[in-house]
């Protein structure tokens, strides 16, 4: 618990160089409470709903979490928890090559495991005693309507305010920020699907928040950014220049190599860090 | 992609298209049992017809039908086949109620019906080469309906039998009536050719080869005749010659009596005496001699004595016989012998006495009428018989030579008749042998015909009737299906194997490796079906 009391300090203090105003004591307390009652039956804490919150804080129940293939919640030793856990160690290896934290995980079309992946990914690197992670879900498009809701249907949040509030000017930083009820990990949601997603995503205010954040988030904090399709939309390549480096999502037997070498192509001035196969069956 | 295919490979290919092989395996498997259970079931029933071969050898009668067993039945079928009969056959037993057009029966009775030949190999006995030849058939005929399917078989193969019987005396038929034909244009022609030779024979029947030795018998005998009738007139002239010679000698006036020899009976014979013997003496003596007038004293007394009596007769008799002693002597004795001189001058006298007479004329005729010597007159007679005699053998014999002569010209004429003759028995030879030759095959053919028409040719017989059928010959259903699981496994792994050519997407780590050249840093396999539902995102 030491180690873990010391990482929490070492987030607080970098919190305090943050101009942007987070409540560290909120914080503070989010995480001692959320390390108590980590793998416990606990009534949901409702203290999100209080206005002035930065992160609101939701608890889950691990059995919905893992019901909502949040697989890498568990220590079990079933193949995809340690295939989860072995992705997440090549993703460090290859982020602390190249000097980075934060990553963009895209695929060439809609619903290859994006999402399943960055969530996932992000909870199981959370899991690790010395790294917080910030997933924010880029994805603004949401174009169609069987896509899962990336904060009701992996963690079971009604949340009102996303990345769009937040670009289009009407949300601040902390409104949008949420934390899940995993020790570590904090969400910014998408927010309400926009036509104009790239124009937003281009905009001077996702500049300013990505610095932001980075900078809220130093090397041992990760930030996963959840993009759109792309072979479908231009913005994973706009999202791509804030970030250390590109994760590709593959699904076997499903993405076709055309369209592979189509991403690869887009992809060319982008680091890509490596590919996943995923909802592999071989 | 991997040009190898390896076991994980294969096994992935059989996880991803289980599923599509399955539903076309099954589907097809279904839809073939479906046909195969409501196939109606088709009832099948067969005759076997057995062709029997001739039973008496070849050697010895030969058939008239030449055609081959399988070309035979062909043609059976094909009228056994025919619409008429099919019809008949159909409404008989009320066939195919189904269907209206009647096209579209007889063409479903038609491939309903067939004809199975059962062939067997011999060896030739001739040759020794190995040959098929067929020696039954198998007719069937499958319906729906068994009890009429038994009944239609039996009546189609009937049918084979009688179509099979009437072809045959249909073909015997036709060579012998054939032959017929032909021999009764030959009889006509050998006819003509006999009436022609009977003709030519009547019209030259001495002259035909056969009749020259008659002909020559003919002429020897005649020959003969001639000769014997030459023989003959010679006898006659000899007796004619002798006859003359006779009657030369013989005065045709009995004697009248003399003073020397007998004595004259009467006065005027004694005058007739005196006047011959007068001029006897006229020849030798003159006029004036006492002998000349003491006879012309006489005679004028005499004739005082009876009467003027005519003297004349007496003159030219004598006349006639000293012109004949004349020749006589002359032929004897030569012209100069003194005999002749006296006897000529006598002759002289007595011709200048008749002449002044001028009774010449009726010389013969008095002296015919008026000669009274019995022996010369038996001569004459004699000698008028020799005549008339030799006139008949000349007369005889003319006849001969002119039968000789026709004879002669008979056997000339011979040669040339023989020649005619000849051609035309030629003739009459070829066209009777030609005629001959053809009675003999139209007797061959009759036999042949009585043979094939009989029951010793070869011919069908219905060794095996057919019988109600118990049990349905189609469909065979077990192996509808069991082609239907060939053929749903055959497509089933087909489409499946399309589907997975046509399938471009990216199976493994080593397909991505390869397109990207990023390195797969993780993989992420299904956690259960019910996630690989929901896992989409």
């Amino acid at each position: 618990m030491n180690k873990l009391l010391q990482a929490m300090d070492k987030v607080r203090k970098s919190e305090h160089a943050s101009p942007i105003r987070f409540d560290e004591q909120r914080i503070e307390r989010e995480f001692s409470t959320l390390g108590t009652f980590i793998g416990k039956e606990s009534s949901p804490n409702r203290e999100v709903q209080v206005k002035y919150s930065k992160t609101k804080v939701q608890t889950n129940d691990p059995k919905i979490l893992k019901k909502n293939k949040i697989l890498s919640i568990n220590d079990d030793d079933r193949e995809t928890t340690n295939q989860l856990r072995y992705l997440r160690t090549q993703v460090l290896d290859k982020l602390k090559a190249i000097g980075g934290n934060s990553l963009l995980i895209t695929s060439a079309n809609s619903y290859e495991g994006k999402t399943f992946t960055s969530i996932n990914l992000g909870v199981s690197i959370a899991k690790e005693f010395d790294k917080t992670v910030l997933i924010i879900d880029a994805d603004l498009r949401k174009s169609s309507h069987n896509h899962c809701v990336f904060s009701k249907d992996f963690f079971d949040l009604d949340v009102d305010k996303g990345l769009v509030d937040y670009l289009e000017g009407n949300a601040e930083i902390p409104e949008i920020l949420i934390n899940p009820g995993i020790p570590k990990l904090t969400l910014i949601p998408s927010g309400k699907p926009t036509p104009n997603a790239a124009e937003l995503l281009n905009s001077a205010k996702m500049q300013e928040m990505m610095a932001e954040i980075k900078k809220r988030y130093p090397s041992d904090r990760l930030i996963i950014v959840d993009g759109p399709p792309l072979i479908q939309y231009p913005d994973p390549i706009i999202l791509s220049r804030f970030v250390d480096g590109v994760l590709l999502i593959v699904e076997a037997e499903k993405t076709s190599s055309e369209d592979l070498r189509k991403v690869i192509a887009n992809l060319k001035d982008i680091p890509i860090i490596g590919t996943v196969l995923n909802k592999n069956k071989g | 992609m991997s040009t190898y295919i390896t076991i994980m490979d294969f096994k992935g290919i059989i996880r991803r298209r289980k599923g599509i092989f399955l539903v076309t395996f099954l589907m097809i498997i279904l839809i073939v049992s479906a046909i195969a259970v409501y196939l109606p079931p088709i009832y099948s029933a067969e005759a076997t017809i057995v062709i029997e071969n001739q039973e008496i050898p070849e050697e010895y009668v030969k058939s008239t039908i030449t055609t081959y067993v399988n070309e035979r039945l062909h043609n059976i079928e094909q009228r056994v086949m025919s619409r008429d009969k099919l019809m008949e056959i159909i409404h008989t037993y009320g066939l195919y109620p189904e269907m209206d057009s009647t096209a579209e029966m007889v063409d479903k009775m038609r491939k309903a019906i067939q004809l199975r030949p059962i062939d067997i190999q011999i060896s030739d006995k001739q040759s020794g080469r190995q040959m098929m030849i067929t020696t039954a058939f198998i007719l069937s005929y499958e319906g729906s309906d068994p009890v009429s399917v038994e009944k239609v078989t039996n009546l189609l193969a009937d049918l084979f039998i009688k179509e099979d019987k009437q072809a045959r005396e249909q073909m015997a038929g036709t060579t012998t009536g054939f032959f017929e034909k032909e021999l009764k244009g030959l009889k006509q022609e050998v006819l003509r050719h006999e009436k022609k030779i009977s003709e030519f024979k009547i019209e030259n029947i001495e002259k035909l080869p056969g009749s020259t030795t008659i002909n020559l018998q003919a002429i020897s005998r005649l020959e003969l005749d001639l000769d014997r009738i030459d023989t003959r007139v010679q006898t006659l002239r000899q007796k004619k010659i002798l006859f003359q010679g006779q009657i030369a000698n013989t005065e045709a006036l009995m004697p009248v009596m003399t003073e020397d020899g007998k004595m004259a009976s009467n006065p005027s014979e004694r005058l007739k005496y005196l006047r011959l013997q007068l001029i006897r003496l006229q020849a030798s003596l003159l006029p004036k001699h006492p002998d000349i007038k003491a006879l012309k004293n006489e005679i004028a007394e005499l004739e005082a004595q009876v009467g003027e009596t005519d003297a004349s007769v007496e003159k030219i008799r004598l006349l006639v016989s000293l012109q004949s002693q004349l020749a006589q002597s002359q032929a004897k004795l030569g012209k100069t012998h003194p005999d002749v001189v006296r006897l000529s001058k006598e002759v002289e006298i007595l011709s200048n006495e008749v002449d002044q007479l001028g009774m010449a004329k009726i010389i013969t005729q008095i002296s015919d009428e008026k000669p009274d010597n019995p022996a010369y007159m038996n001569l004459k007679t004699q000698i008028l018989i020799t005549e008339e005699e030799i006139k008949a053998a000349y007369s005889e014999r003319k006849k001969i030579e002119e039968k000789l002569e026709d004879y002669r010209k008979k056997l000339e004429m011979v040669p040339l008749v023989e020649e005619e003759y000849n051609k035309l028995t030629m003739d009459y030879e070829n066209a009777k042998h030609k005629y001959n030759e053809i009675l003999n095959k139209l007797l061959t053919a009759k036999i042949s015909r009585e043979m094939d028409m009989g029951q010793s040719g070869e011919r069908f017989t219905i060794t095996e009737q057919a019988v109600i059928p118990e049990a349905p010959s189609k469909p065979d259903r077990i192996k509808i299906i069991l082609l239907g699981i060939v053929l749903g496994l055959g497509t089933g792994i087909a489409l499946a194997a399309l589907k997975e050519g046509l399938d471009h997407s990216v199976k493994s780590a080593d397909d991505i490796e390869s397109i990207t050249g990023v390195p797969v840093i993780g993989t992420i396999s299904i956690f259960n079906p019910r996630i690989k539902k929901e896992s989409i995102g």
